[in-house]
């Protein structure tokens, strides 16, 4: 079952195609990382999500309900933080939360549960608009998860985060998922992303170019394996033989590119069938910001 | 239930009464009440007006306090309307509250209704004022004469006018501070009108410029007028027909 669903989701600026034909299957209970070059149209995306910008169709559907049919409904169940974070100046961080709780009505001790959540307790009292650029992000989030939504929408919630900072998000956006709340980030810091995604939708001029589980992103790109060997240059010869692109790493060791786990089985029984020793493996991933430049050069192309 | 015009107006009233323009608003048409009081002390001890004013109410103290309502209270009710708008211009607030389970209709309602509020009180608190340093007046230098004269009818209308003068004129305002973020439009709009007003208020078609409810204000109090003119019932039609031509541009506000 979908949290987002979008179906043939369009959007023009005047004759400028922003989003074309976008269809977000995001699974719930998913952390999905939403990837994209500057101006691809990731916060377009996320902004017609919240409704802050209209779809001229009924294509967006939140927890199975049409956001145009339901926007209030859908905007009790999601919590979001977009670009910069938004709150108050005026008011303190304290008054920020109490001023969503006079809406939502869920107490003061829901305050005190989320300012601890996001490390901002001891700065409760702090006018907002003096809290340092970490701080004031963390407020932006502890203003989106006030509410205890089902799903949380947050374009670069990491922006202005020092490592700790970033790493404390992880670990709450990871307790967030395992409470079975569905989480849909865009985020520029590709090796977070890695880290906590587990679904990933590439979008590049406007398109969804790749949609589905990490594992299976991962998968579709070839890893390069280094193989120190007892007979390199024999190896090389009987490998090409069989359609393996090969390269000499040194006099013992050699450098294969495997596009499965299949070929690497194959591989291996290739080489002890012929009687070459193997000394050691090093496989070398490629990673979610080499895959994502391929991709990017692929859909260019 | 959270989509509740109650919710949306609680909140807003505790967001925007964190203002400090909202003080200025309340208090400060009592300091100018205040510091006209002070005024006629002082010319009271050098003995020049004692016992030649025939009703004090009119021509000192409501002659005082209404020549600087009429150039202070457009300009005070525009600063507070910016203020209100202003919030929300700041950090692009409007992304929170175009995503709160609340609807954009009440929420806008909400706000009106706040601004409202705030300039009833206002008014209010400067009627119990103007009313309260008059007694007051009239115990301090009884040879002044406040207490010989029952003035009380003349400056309840006069300040219901002023009431329903300002309402139009914060609806107005409203309309301009959600059009444009920059302060300078509004308050520059807001002087010149008050300076417009000032020249055409003897004109006939001044019935239909909310900003002449202030200037003549202090012509009613002066002339004692209670009656209700064209100009109070095209400020009410003015009023609502602003209310709903903000409530249009609110909802049609984004927030990218």
């Amino acid at each position: 079952m979908e949290s987002i669903r979008t179906n043939k989701l369009c959007y023009k600026i005047g004759d400028k195609v922003i989003l074309d034909d976008i269809n977000l299957e995001v699974p719930r209970g998913s952390v999905y990382g939403y990837l994209g070059r500057n101006g691809a149209g990731k916060s377009t995306t996320i902004k017609l999500l919240l409704g802050l910008l209209t779809s001229k169709h009924d294509n967006i559907f939140i927890q199975d309900r049409s956001l145009k049919s339901h926007p209030t409904a859908i905007h009790s169940l999601t919590g979001n933080l977009i670009e910069a974070p938004c709150f108050y100046n005026k008011l303190t961080v304290f008054e920020n939360l109490k001023y969503l709780d006079l809406i939502y009505g869920q107490g003061t001790e829901r305050i005190e549960e989320v300012l601890e959540l996001v490390d901002l307790h001891r700065e409760k009292k702090k006018q907002a608009s003096s809290l340092s650029m970490g701080m004031k992000q963390r407020l932006g989030i502890a203003m989106a998860i006030y509410h205890d939504p089902e799903l949380l929408i947050l374009d670069e919630p990491l922006n202005g985060l020092d490592p700790q900072g970033i790493f404390e998000m992880r670990k709450l956006f990871q307790s967030l998922n395992e409470q079975g709340k569905t989480i849909f980030l865009s985020s520029h810091i590709l090796s977070e992303l890695e880290r906590v995604a587990t679904h990933i939708g590439i979008i590049e001029g406007g398109k969804l170019i790749f949609q589905g589980t990490k594992r299976n992103l991962l998968k579709e790109v070839k890893r390069t394996v280094v193989l120190k060997i007892s007979s390199a240059e024999s190896a090389t010869e009987l490998l090409t033989s069989k359609d393996f692109s090969v390269s000499l790493d040194d006099s013992n060791a050699i450098r294969v590119e495997i596009a499965s786990d299949q070929q690497l089985n194959e591989l291996f029984k290739i080489l002890v069938l012929n009687g070459i020793d193997i000394y050691a493996v090093e496989s070398f991933g490629a990673d979610l910001e080499q895959i994502f430049m391929n991709l990017i050069s692929q859909a260019n192309d | 239930m959270i989509n509740s015009f109650y919710r949306a107006y609680i909140s807003e009233q505790y967001k925007l009464s964190k203002n400090r323009q909202l003080f200025w608003v309340l208090l400060f048409p009592v300091l100018i009440i205040f510091m006209a009081d002070s005024y006629i002390l002082y010319e009271a001890t050098r003995s020049e007006i004692v016992g030649s004013v025939p009703n004090p109410w009119k021509l000192l103290l409501g002659r005082y306090v209404f020549q600087f309502f009429y150039l202070i209270y457009p300009i005070l009710i525009a600063i507070f309307v910016y203020a209100c708008c202003d919030v929300e211009y700041k950090n692009n607030n409007y992304k929170i509250l175009f995503t709160l389970p609340v609807s954009k209709a009440k929420i806008f309602f909400a706000k009106a209704v706040f601004i409202i509020v705030v300039v009833l009180f206002s008014v209010l608190l400067a009627y119990f004022f103007f009313l309260l340093s008059g007694f007051t007046l009239s115990r301090l230098v009884p040879e002044l004469g406040f207490q010989n004269y029952d003035y009380r009818e003349v400056i309840f209308f006069t300040f219901l006018r002023l009431f329903i003068t300002l309402s139009a004129i914060a609806m107005i305002q409203l309309a301009l501070s959600l059009v444009v973020r920059s302060f300078i439009f509004p308050m520059g709009f807001s002087m010149f009108m008050i300076v417009f007003s000032g020249i055409a208020a003897n004109k006939e078609f001044s019935d239909f410029i909310p900003y002449t409810g202030s200037i003549k204000s202090l012509t009613n109090i002066m002339s004692e007028n209670i009656s209700f003119e064209r100009l109070d019932y095209s400020n009410l039609v003015m009023a609502g027909i602003f209310l709903m031509l903000s409530f249009y541009l609110f909802k049609r506000k984004g927030a990218l």
